[in-house]
């Protein structure tokens, strides 16, 4: 190895840096991980499969008498039950791994304003799941409604709305990966709860009988985000579904942030 | 200019740190010593912020590390955990923290060059060896142009050519008038490298000196003197308040004397007219000093390192 006992001078206006360095920074490090790239893969294969699934079995729901009326992107939004799960894991790891690798320590050498840099990791893994969730929705409807024969009908807002609805779900349920997993530091633990949360709490809290425990079901993120995925008015609107997911994210993110700035990294 | 102020760390009942005040000047490479566990680790990572301190503060030119406003311009670490994503590629670990400073992207491949790695830049840091990391870690530390510098145990895992590398990078970097604080368990490459040294031990300041100092003090560092009538000098140096002590079993008309200087004790010689056939100094090793130092505080050593401080080294000029 080649080596110079002399280092290099840097020349040059000093400038740059500060809010928008950091979250150069974070974007840097975010699509430079295969992790990235395998979870979205995987993320958008999940969608358009299971839409795709959905739609094909649509005529057969129909004939066993299920509800199949409602709207091709309702219908094939069905398929981020599962595919949620990806940007689950996408989220965590870009956090957890910074923990696992040690490269927090280059992170937080680099931007040591904590607040700030999870600000601006949350900003740049937020948005790209906004997207994807965006363009998972639109190309899962796409898929699943030429399968569905006479039941794959839709319009232009509902194919909008549910494409919408999917991106600020996914989003915010991002948010909740990055604020839990900054609380645990381990991936394992973070994705563990949140499948809790997601999948099998709402189920039990269901079959457990207690009215209370069905009403608070209605508030699990998962039963808001199909609110927002198929703009249903059961058991609550839009807006409060809206609400309730911003809710979880915040308060994820606050103890993630407070956490953050107590502990030693 | 690093100036740490009564900087305590403990972690539950264990204090990692304890009470540290000094201050690491600039133009000169100032070399941190201690036994494992004495606590070097943590004070480097409350420098760059890491780590908060329990009480005390550490300030970079007055201020503390969250202060700066481009942070990598004005501090480089190496610490001595991994630091990067195994799964990024040299080239992409720095070039994220590039960004963040408001570093040209350029800048990425001139240190890679600096520090040998330009051909593994696109490889994937978790394929790097040891030596390869620690590499990465200085391209990193010298990303900004740092006015100060900090370098926990850099040698580790580097190869002679590499080590020698940094000796003389450490050197050059101090010439400029940078601020150097390396941590170094290598007692002979520290001698050849350090200007002053900061040693501690059980999170406590042992020694906070020069290093030609931290070696005159040892009491291996003596002045030889060869004599034909060794009695006479003996009782004259004895008088004087220099400590004597007999030379090698095979020369008894050798005398090892501690704590004068060769003009002293020639002085005195020639005063009582002893005749002298030999005056010369034996300077101990850092590591010889260092042990010394350090025996009292050495937490987790083995059975065997009380000897070695004890054997004095006749050999070692
Ligand atoms: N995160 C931590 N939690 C608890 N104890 C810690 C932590 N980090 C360090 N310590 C303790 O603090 C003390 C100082 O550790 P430190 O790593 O700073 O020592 P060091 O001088 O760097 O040692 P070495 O030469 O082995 O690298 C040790 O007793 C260590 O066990
Ligand atoms: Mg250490």
């Amino acid at each position: 190895m080649t080596t110079t006992a002399t280092a290099p001078k840097l020349v040059g206006p000093v400038k740059g840096g500060g809010f928008k360095g950091a979250v150069a920074f974070e974007w840097t490090k975010f699509w430079s991980v295969r992790a990235t790239w395998w979870n979205l893969t995987v993320g958008l294969l999940l969608t358009v499969g299971f839409a795709a699934m959905v739609g094909a079995s649509a005529d057969a729901s129909a004939k066993k008498g299920v509800d199949v009326t409602m709207p091709a992107p309702h219908h094939a939004s069905q398929a981020f039950l599962i595919s949620q799960l990806a940007i689950v894991v996408l989220a965590t790891l870009a956090l957890t791994s910074e923990y696992s690798s040690g490269s927090i320590r280059t992170t937080l050498q680099s931007v040591p304003k904590r607040g700030r840099m999870l600000r601006c990791k949350t900003l740049v893994i937020g948005a790209v799941v906004v997207a994807a969730g965006f363009v998972f929705s639109l190309l899962g409807t796409l898929v699943a409604a030429p399968l569905m024969g006479e039941h794959g009908d839709y319009t232009g807002g509902q194919l909008l709305g549910t494409a919408l609805g999917a991106g600020v779900y996914l989003g915010l349920l991002a948010v909740m990966a990055i604020g839990l997993g900054t609380v645990l530091r381990s991936a394992a633990g973070t994705i563990t709860t949140l499948i809790m949360v997601l999948l099998a709490l709402p189920q039990l809290m269901g079959v457990v009988g207690a009215k209370w425990l069905e009403t608070a079901s209605d508030y699990m993120p998962s039963v808001a985000g199909t609110v927002l995925l198929t703009q249903d008015s059961d058991p609550y609107g839009g807006g409060v579904a809206l609400l309730v997911l911003v809710l979880w994210a915040l308060a994820a993110y606050v103890a993630g942030s407070a956490v953050l700035r107590r502990r030693d990294a | 200019m690093i100036t740490l102020d009564r900087l305590t760390k403990r972690y539950g009942d264990k204090t990692a740190v304890s009470d540290l005040s000094f201050e690491i000047k600039p133009g000169k490479v100032t070399g941190f010593l201690g036994p494992n566990g004495a606590g070097k680790s943590t004070t480097m990572r409350m420098i760059v912020g890491l780590d908060a301190p329990t009480s005390g503060r550490a300030l970079l030119r007055g201020k503390r590390y969250e202060e700066l406003r481009h942070p990598l311009r004005e501090v480089g670490a190496l610490l001595d955990a991994r630091a990067g994503h195994p799964g990024r590629s040299a080239y992409h670990h720095l070039l994220g923290m590039a960004r963040s400073n408001g570093i040209p992207a350029s800048r990425v491949a001139e240190v890679l060059e600096t520090v040998g790695l330009t051909e593994v830049a696109k490889k994937r840091i978790g394929s790097f060896s040891l030596g390869m990391g620690q590499r990465l870690g200085i391209a990193a530390a010298l990303l900004g142009d740092p006015k100060v510098l900090l370098f926990d145990e850099p040698v580790n895992g580097l190869d002679p050519d590499g080590v020698r590398w940094v000796r003389e990078l450490m050197r050059s970097l101090a010439a400029e008038g940078r601020t150097i604080f390396v941590s170094s368990h290598l007692m002979s490459e520290m001698q050849e490298t350090a200007d002053h040294l900061l040693v501690i031990g059980r999170g406590k300041i042992i020694a906070d000196a020069p290093i030609e100092e931290v070696i005159a003090g040892s009491s291996l560092t003596a002045v030889r003197v060869r004599t034909p009538q060794p009695d006479v000098l003996r009782r004259q140096l004895l008088e004087s308040g220099l400590r004597v002590e007999p030379g090698a079993d095979s020369a008894p008309d050798e005398l090892l004397v501690v704590g004068g200087t060769l003009e002293e004790i020639g002085d005195l010689a020639f005063h009582h007219r002893v005749p002298i056939h030999e005056l010369s100094m034996r300077k101990a090793s850092l590591e010889q000093a260092y042990m010394e130092l350090t025996a009292a505080s050495v937490e987790y050593g083995s059975p065997a390192l009380a000897q070695v401080t004890e054997a004095p080294d006749h050999q070692k000029a």
